[in-house]
């Protein structure tokens, strides 16, 4: 633990406990973090990885379950000292004027009125609101009104400025105007914030305003990648630069997506006992659509996400799941079409449902549900003991979604029976 | 087998009753023994009333929907209906049913099934004629194009559609319909006594003996029916009416009944919003509304056709025609009532008015900061839920009783005490409404206030107290009208041979039935309903309105 690191956080665990006792969800895992002065942190990842809570972790909004938050080497108890947030739906409250509001945080300090007032007008004047100082929010647009929250965040001058997805709530086009002046307003050397984290699930963002780019692991949320970023401000997202550095990190989330053949090899014996691997939450309608996209030329992932203006981990899911079910194969971060992709793409939908079938029924999880189905007396469960069940085999997975998809790609493929109303699910009559 | 068999011996057992010969005047037998039976009677009329209520709400809230002239009459109606106290009913509907049916018990039931009704009906209309203008129009259309007729489109897209608010409001009015039953079941009118064998008219009798025991007994009797009916009916009812549920979201754990799925569930805080209305005394709408749902605008409703117009025109001409006649003989009757009641009446208004206010007063001091500890923490909610909804549906004029007698041992009266006794049933929709207020209160905006440190009294004054206003506007207007129809029966009560009165308009209310004075009745059910009609419509308005504007939270 370096003496220069202004928050530092040390096998820090966060944990919510279950219903039944033994039962805990965990939420991060072993997260060792040093944040010094200076840096510019993003933190990426898909969604549900905890990164959210990470960022409250650090802020004081949470305590860890295990390890320590430590701000200039003093434990943290509560709310972080210096720690000031910007939330992704804004937060502001609307019985307050725009300039009530970022004089909220300010009237807890002990400050003199001349001096509240300064900075109040100081702040709106930095992103841009002077003059809409008696405007109420509702009155506001959503652009408008996360420039309140910077402002109302910057008011208190803080050590560290935490950010939970800002733009995630605007439009495109605002959220790229609004990025653009972080950017500027982050260059700009009369600004005194220095340290800022940022959760964003988008990561041009991350490449245009971070130094640190930090991307997390789900379920557990670990960190598991920690990468310098040195390009000089302003940034350019189109130069090379930029995108060697994009590029960079896509390999780093795809390889660790989709890992390299060895986990994931066709046998051509249909049922010798596969590897259990957890399922992606995909639709099949996804997967399909995402076949009929592919050809035998390998394409960019990252290319035909932005193309069709899709999430990179939402991307990478439904990859992986194509790929599991043999639709589709995969060389480091391109994906292209398999012969039996191609096959699907020529049959009619009696015919497609059947040859899924097929293929789900190869899927070392699904063979898991039949074995346990069929062994149950009249061969079904209900699900609440499938859930149990499922959470013994992927004990870092959550067991729900395992299940949804393991119900809704069987029902699909007429491979099970489940009552929504009763909810026990069941294999179809032996036939 | 076991349940249709004691179904069958229930019903015929209350079929007896009813057409057991005209006796004004059922010896009330103590015996807990025969409680049981009386409890099963009052349960009938209960049921029977929320049929009544079931068939209203559908034709009145239809015809409200369908015909646009008809609606700017029936919805104001509606709301000055709903005001008028239980009491303002009862002489007109027990006279008239009785001396239509002289010789049977059927005038005296139908009089007493009638006044449940209109404790339980007004808020199921409004919930229906909301889920009627909420039905999205994607839903109309497909009935359009399907060719549905009128009944095919009530029972397809429409009931359907309103299935759930409908039975929560159900399982709301059902409670309401208790608040009287004491009353309801066994009154004076004048210089007759009616009476009903039932669960009210055990404990009327039992306080007017004196008798602890079987105030005691009666009070666990309504506890069980109140208790049995939530498990075995409502409960399924509710679970069943979720597949109607238009969103496709997975469905959460079970929640076990009303108050909890409410408060924990974000969809439906807007019934909490706009609570149980059992006591029908408040004129902005106090119903539960329908799910939200996301659509586009709701479809306008059709339009008649000519044999429609031929038909409403003719039933407007009766009904304008009976209601000028009603109105004509009302006015006329109060006419009568000399400059010296008017003043008494007035005055009293302004004594009860006070009380009100005093119990809003005190009800807020803790049911605010209780309902907020309550929203903001889940699993604090999960233990209280059902306590409190409990203690909710209770009829809290069956301890008043109890409750003065500790009054006066402690040496006071019932001019104070009765503020104390209206507390009693009105607390409870600002706790319900202040705690789904604070529930709904976004995650967000609770860390915000805690990182730029907002504790102690600026917390409240800058943060929860405006979040929650919206909310507690409505839990107090609520309140306010439960007070209102409480006065009747806590300034003006008749326990162990003594009548105690307090001065107040509920007192004269009271005090006009019992001897038979209905001009005085007549005059002071009319003061009452236009008093608190008035004060929702300027008041409590304007509080709503500045509530909307300033203190929700949206996109």
């Amino acid at each position: 633990m370096s003496d220069s690191s202004l928050i530092s956080l040390q096998h820090v665990s966060l944990e919510y406990p279950g219903e039944k006792p033994g039962t805990a969800t965990t939420i991060l895992d072993d997260i060792n973090l040093e944040i010094a002065e200076n840096d510019i942190i993003a933190l990426l990842g898909p969604s549900g990885c905890g990164k959210s809570t990470l960022v409250r972790l650090i802020a004081g909004l949470l305590p860890a379950t295990r390890g320590e938050v430590r701000f200039h080497g003093e434990l943290v108890r509560g709310i972080c000292p210096g720690v000031s947030m910007v939330f992704q739906n804004f937060a502001l409250f609307p019985w307050l004027t725009v300039a009530a509001n970022v004089r909220l945080p300010l009237q807890a300090a002990d400050l003199a009125d001349e001096e509240i007032d300064r900075r109040v007008e100081h702040t709106l004047k930095m992103v841009g609101l002077n003059g809409l100082e008696t405007i109420f929010p509702r009155e506001l647009s959503g652009g408008m009104k996360q420039r309140v929250g910077i402002a109302r965040a910057l008011a208190v001058n803080p050590e560290v400025l935490c950010m939970d997805e800002p733009f995630s709530a605007l439009d495109v086009l605002t959220a790229e105007l609004l990025r653009n002046e972080l950017g500027r307003l982050c260059a700009d050397p009369a600004n005194p914030l220095r340290t800022m984290i940022s959760v964003t699930h988008n990561i041009e963002e991350a490449v245009y305003l971070a130094k640190r780019i930090i991307v997390l692991s789900s379920h557990p949320g670990r960190i598991a990648l920690d990468l310098a970023n040195s390009l000089p401000y302003p940034r350019d997202p189109e130069s090379p630069a930029f995108r060697e550095v994009m590029e960079k990190i896509h390999g780093i989330l795809t390889h660790q997506a989709l890992p390299e053949p060895g986990v994931e090899t066709r046998s051509a014996l249909p049922n010798a006992p596969r590897p259990l691997v957890p399922l992606p939450d995909s639709t099949i309608g996804e997967i399909l659509g995402l076949t009929s996209l592919c050809d035998e030329h390998p394409t960019h992932i990252f290319e035909m996400a932005d193309d069709l203006r899709k999430d990179f981990d939402s991307m990478l899911k439904v990859v992986r799941a194509a790929k599991m079910l043999g639709l589709v194969s995969t060389i480091k971060d391109k994906v292209m079409m398999t012969p039996l992709g191609r096959r699907f793409q020529a049959v009619d939908q009696a015919e497609c449902k059947k040859m899924l079938a097929t293929q789900l029924r190869t899927l070392g999880a699904f063979q898991r549900l039949e074995k346990f189905l069929a062994a149950r007396p009249a061969r079904s469960a209900t699900m609440a003991e499938l859930l149990v069940e499922i959470a013994g085999w992927f004990p870092k997975e959550s067991p729900e979604t395992q299940a949804r998809t393991l119900v809704r790609w069987g029902r699909y493929t007429q491979l099970l029976v489940y009552d929504s109303v009763t909810k026990i699910i069941s294999l179809p009559p032996a036939s | 087998m076991c349940v249709l068999g004691g179904l069958l011996y229930a019903i015929l057992k209350v079929a007896a009753e009813w057409k057991a010969p005209f006796r004004a005047e059922t010896a009330i037998d103590l015996s807990f023994w025969k409680l049981p039976l009386y409890t099963l009677y009052s349960l009938a009329r209960g049921w029977v009333a929320m049929a009544f209520s079931l068939v209203f709400t559908i034709l009145y809230a239809t015809w409200a929907y369908y015909d646009d002239r008809a609606r700017r009459v029936l919805l104001p109606v509606l709301d000055i209906l709903q005001s008028i106290p239980v009491l303002g009913f009862m002489p007109g509907l027990v006279l008239a049913l009785v001396s239509l049916f002289p010789k049977s018990n059927l005038g005296l039931e139908l009089a007493c099934v009638l006044m449940i009704f209109t404790a339980q009906v007004w808020n199921m209309v409004f919930s229906y004629y909301d889920s009627l203008k909420g039905v999205p129009l994607e839903l109309r259309e497909v009935g359009t194009i399907c060719h549905y007729g009128g009944w095919q489109r009530f029972r397809n897209i429409e009931l359907p559609f309103a299935a759930q608010g409908l039975i929560y409001n159900c399982m709301v009015s059902m409670a309401g319909g208790w608040f009287f039953l004491t009353i309801n079941e066994a009154f004076t009118l004048g210089s007759k006594d009616f009476q009903l064998a039932g669960v009210g008219s055990y404990m009327s009798v039992a306080i007017a003996k004196n008798n602890v025991p079987a105030q005691i007994a009666a009070v666990v009797a309504m506890a069980v029916m109140i208790l049995s009916m939530d498990r075995l009916v409502w409960w399924p009812l509710v679970i069943w009416s979720r597949k109607f549920k238009i969103e496709d979201t997975a469905s959460g754990p079970m929640e076990s009944t009303l108050v909890q799925r409410l408060l924990t569930s974000s969809h439906f805080f807007s019934f909490l919003q706009h609570p149980p209305h059992w006591l029908g005394h408040v004129a902005n709408r106090r119903h539960v509304a329908p799910p939200r749902v996301r659509t586009l605008d709701a479809a306008p409703a059709p339009q008649a056709g000519p044999k429609g117009r031929l038909l409403y025109g003719l039933v407007v001409t009766v009904a304008v025609g009976a209601g000028g006649v009603g109105l004509f003989g009302l006015l006329r009757m109060l006419l009568q009532v000399d400059g010296d009641h008017w003043l008494k009446i007035l005055l009293g208004l302004g004594t009860t008015f006070l009380r009100v206010l005093g119990a809003l007063i005190l009800s807020s001091l803790w049911t605010i900061p209780a309902g907020v500890w309550i929203g903001l923490n889940p699993k604090v909610s999960r233990y209280l839920q059902p306590v409190i909804q409990f203690a909710a549906s209770f009829p809290a004029p069956m301890l008043y009783p109890l409750i003065f007698g500790w009054v006066l041992a402690m040496g006071g009266n019932l001019d104070w005490g009765a503020m104390l006794l209206m507390m009693l049933g009105a607390q409870w929709y600002i706790l319900f409404n202040v705690a789904a207020g604070a529930q709904s209160i976004g995650a967000d905006m609770v860390a915000c206030a805690d990182i730029f440190h907002l504790r102690g009294w600026r917390r409240w004054r800058q943060f929860i107290l405006p979040a929650i206003f919206p909310s507690l506007v409505t839990g107090w207007i609520t309140s306010a009208g439960g007070a209102w129809n409480a006065s009747i029966v806590a300034e003006y009560l008749q326990q162990g041979g003594h009548t105690y009165s307090a001065f107040g308009l509920g007192s004269i209310i009271s005090q006009a039935t019992n001897a038979g004075d209905f001009h005085v009745l007549a005059a002071a059910v009319v003061a009452m309903a236009v008093v608190v009609v008035a004060i929702n419509r300027t008041f409590w308005k304007r509080l709503q309105h500045l509530g909307d504007l300033y203190c929700r939270f949206g996109p």
